[in-house]
């Protein structure tokens, strides 16, 4: 096999060193320029006027020496807010939780006893089981109540003239307390919605919010051990809209997806899962 | 196996050719896309506060939806929240431009118009626009395709695209859905 020899003279080397070296300067020249003058110039002019923006200040725009964001200012909405509930997670709400006092939430908790019972688990199955549920589902609904965003005979006059942090109290009493111990029932129809869903009628799985997963709507309270009753009276109640105050409708969108049937059926499931 | 100095700088050279008409080939389709398609992220940095945004004037429940202006113009709002876009269902007009603003009061969501250039994510913290015309009429689904949690999967919204003699704005302007 005949092989020329690889090693070249200094000279060659040299010579072919800077033949390379230009055409690399070249290449990374024409590449520079190329997207200066795409990003800079070309996007933005074209994009710009498919909004109403003259070339000059699109330009100006993409380099950053003139300011401008939204491009087109929208017609501003002349509505006017109608929030479903008045609970924003911010600091105050979060920290009125944080600093809530259990003791005094305990004495408050007495004026509750009469529905919810003593233990707050209740013998009538029309008024919710309070132990157990989370604080953030109780503070919302309560303070829901007292804005009137959400509506009851009784719980909209028990709750006027709490304060925020009466409220909070409540909240962190009740979720520090035992909650029922429930059997269980199986139930494929019901079990397949709460753990699967049903993406074909855009009903999200129940429990990817409702078994106090993180990173689902803080407010979702928990269902397990709830009174069967209660439960199918608040599914019915959001699918007939006469209960609204779920925020961006997420509980109404579902209840008008599901059938009566199956309503009957989630109720029943939860009143008898037993807690993980 | 002769490899002169000079043929192993030629084959150098012709992968690097390849190797840039890739490169050029790409950055060409993309470029397309933006100029021709109008495929490109929102350019638009609008800030709103998603601990709020149900109690802002904008984003509150009953501004949801589609809505035509006295000028004429159509924007659709909609909120990408766990998990169902609000409206679930979005009425557009068939060829008329429209602005489509989304908003999330939790997590990153994201969603795709298929066939059209409506493509973005959803962050929480700020408004995303975009423009888009509808040229084919029917519904389509507008799916999340940003997983925002474990009903993700469920969370698909639809989009109605209807023609002039069915986009009827009501008394405030407000289009909904034809129902089935």
């Amino acid at each position: 096999m005949a092989t020329e020899p690889l090693d070249l003279t200094p000279e060659q080397r040299a010579a072919e060193d800077r033949t390379f070296r230009r055409g690399a300067a070249l290449a990374v020249g024409v590449v520079l320029v190329a997207g200066i003058v795409l990003g800079f110039v070309v996007l933005p002019v074209v994009q710009g006027a498919s909004v109403g923006l003259d070339a000059w200040s699109a330009i100006c725009r993409a380099i950053g020496v003139q300011p401008g964001t939204p491009i087109a200012r929208q017609p501003s909405s002349e509505a006017a807010a109608t929030p479903v509930s008045q609970v924003s997670w911010g600091p105050a709400t979060l920290g009125a939780l944080r600093n809530g006092n259990v003791a005094r939430g305990a004495q408050l908790s007495r004026v509750c006893d009469a529905c919810h019972g003593a233990q707050g688990l209740s013998s009538d199955p029309q008024f919710p089981n309070m132990s157990g549920q989370t604080a953030y589902a109780i503070y919302k609904q309560l303070h829901d109540f007292r804005s009137g965003a959400r509506k009851n005979y009784l719980m909209s006059i028990v709750a006027t003239y709490r304060s925020d942090q009466s409220i909070a109290d409540l909240a962190v009493y009740y979720a520090s307390r035992q909650a029922l111990q429930h059997g269980s029932i199986e139930d494929p129809v019901a079990a397949n919605l709460a753990v699967r869903g049903d993406p074909a009628r855009s009903i999200a799985a129940c429990n990817a919010c409702h078994l106090g997963n993180p990173g689902a709507p803080v407010e979702t309270p928990n269902l397990i051990g709830q009174h069967k009753e209660y439960l199918l009276n608040q599914l019915q109640a959001f699918a007939h809209d006469t209960r609204h105050n779920d925020v961006y409708a997420r509980m109404r969108t579902i209840s008008t997806a599901l059938t009566s049937d199956e309503m009957e059926r989630l109720a029943a499931y939860y009143a008898a899962t037993p807690r993980p | 196996m002769a490899s002169s100095h000079q043929e192993i700088l030629r084959t150098e050279l012709r992968w690097g050719a390849v190797m840039g008409v890739l490169v050029a080939g790409i950055l060409g389709l993309i470029i397309y896309a933006a100029l021709a398609l109008h495929i490109s992220p929102p350019s638009n940095v609008e800030r709103i506060d998603p601990k709020t945004l149900q109690l802002s004037d904008e984003f509150t429940e009953q501004n949801l939806g589609t809505q035509v202006s006295g000028d004429g113009r159509v924007t659709a709002r909609i909120v990408a929240t766990q998990y169902a876009f609000l409206p679930p269902c979005v009425a557009v007009p068939l060829n008329r431009p429209i602005t489509l603003r989304f908003a999330s009061p939790d997590v990153i969501h994201g969603l795709l118009i298929a066939g059209t250039n409506v493509n973005t994510m959803v962050v929480p913290g700020y408004v995303s626009q975009v423009h888009a015309t509808f040229t084919q009429p029917g519904e389509t689904p507008m799916p999340c395709h940003e997983f925002c949690g474990l009903g993700h999967s469920a969370m698909l919204g639809r989009v109605q695209v209807l023609p002039a003699d069915q986009f009827k704005p009501d008394a405030q302007g407000r289009v909904a859905c034809a129902k089935h």
